[in-house]
């Protein structure tokens, strides 16, 4: 079976790194760590940083990260959503996108960030997490039902608790 | 990224610029590193993907281990098991990156519903598998009757591109020759010059 990219940009935040931990651990994708800001790669736990064979790769630019990635998985604050949604709209076009989002880093945007993701990237297929790791489970949103569920399944095999709890229509 | 894809198309069919930015966004572009693949055999091949740069090879493995390679694609052309693509069977098949590659990947579904929002599309693929079946053919046809030198003179005209590309065990494959032939066959050729 071809093996599966992943590419994460917010590996350095709470969510993002708890997720690119278990994936680590998980040792079934090929992992991409993103940032356009070398010290933000500078601040990814130790565990994260070291450089192996098989071990998560650091990649410099988001959109060549995300161009090789079949799954993206965004934790950025709200304030760079239309930053980040610009610089990878041409290579998200029908990939899943997994947003993390409203784990206590930031204040909650004034609008749904669903609805402000599918403004952003249109034709991406966007799956969004409110409180990722929240201890009564993660609930997934998103308009994909294919996604939510290939979503969901990643979840359960992190040992995480996927609710998928709203299906919003395009 | 869509320049080649959008030259390709419209070398066959004629289509506006408002039809191809929806074609756009039906496809997902995906970048391969070498010795990367886009298949591999027991899987179903859930896309078909059209070659924007760089150049792959599709091959199976027999009892053995050993390779038999059905073709190569480069830049401008299409690569996939159509087979399991539209049956959603599992492929026979490996497809693998032999060069950094760039491609536009689009899903039965997005291709499905391509040829219902634009018509077009349904001659430009029907001209598509329609020439990919008079080379299969001509390839068969090969196999069974032509010398090995015919064989390798037609992968020159199939593939000028390509040989400085494709390592010479590899086009012996191809030719399904082994690699001595080969190499007597391209010394003959030169000789003659």
């Amino acid at each position: 079976m071809v093996q599966q990219t992943i590419a994460i940009a917010g590996a350095e935040r709470k969510s993002g790194s708890i997720i690119a931990q278990k994936l680590v651990s998980l040792n079934q994708h090929r992992l991409l760590l993103l940032s356009e800001d070398e010290d933000q790669l500078k601040d990814l736990p130790e565990w994260l940083q070291q450089k192996s064979a098989s071990g998560p790769e650091q990649i410099n630019c988001l959109k060549d990260g995300c161009w090789e990635a079949d799954i993206i998985i965004l934790d950025v604050p709200f304030s760079s959503y239309a930053e980040v949604a610009e610089k990878i709209r041409e290579v998200s076009t029908q990939k899943i996108v997994f947003v993390l989002s409203g784990d206590g880093q930031d204040p909650l945007p004034t609008i749904s960030p669903v609805e402000e993701w599918q403004d952003l990237l249109p034709n991406a297929k966007l799956v969004i997490a409110l409180n990722p790791l929240s201890s009564s489970g993660t609930m997934l949103s998103g308009a994909d039902g294919e996604s939510l569920n290939i979503i969901a399944e990643i979840l359960k095999k992190l040992g995480l608790e996927p609710i998928i709890k709203i299906k919003n229509k395009n | 990224m869509y320049e080649l894809l959008h030259q390709k198309v419209s070398e066959i069919i004629h289509i506006t610029e408002e039809e191809f930015s929806f074609c756009k966004t039906l496809f997902l572009p995906k970048k391969l590193r070498k010795k990367q693949y886009l298949l591999q055999d027991g899987d179903v091949a859930k896309y078909t993907a059209f070659v924007e740069k760089g150049l792959l090879r599709t091959y199976s493995v027999d009892e053995k281990g050993n390779e038999h390679i059905l073709q190569f694609s480069q830049e401008g052309w299409w690569v996939s098991d159509l087979y399991s693509f539209l049956t959603n069977e599992p492929s026979l098949y490996q497809i693998e990156a032999m060069e950094e590659c760039e491609l536009l990947l689009i899903s039965k579904s997005s291709w499905d519903l391509l040829l219902e929002k634009v018509p077009a599309f349904e001659r430009y693929f029907r001209i598509l598998i329609q020439n990919s079946l008079i080379v299969t053919q001509r390839r068969l046809m090969g196999t069974l009757s032509e010398t090995a030198e015919q064989k390798y003179t037609r992968f020159l005209q199939s593939y000028p591109d390509c040989t400085q590309r494709v390592p010479q065990h590899m086009i012996a494959s191809y030719l399904g020759i082994t690699r001595e032939t080969l190499s007597r066959i391209r010394s003959q050729i030169a000789g003659r010059k």
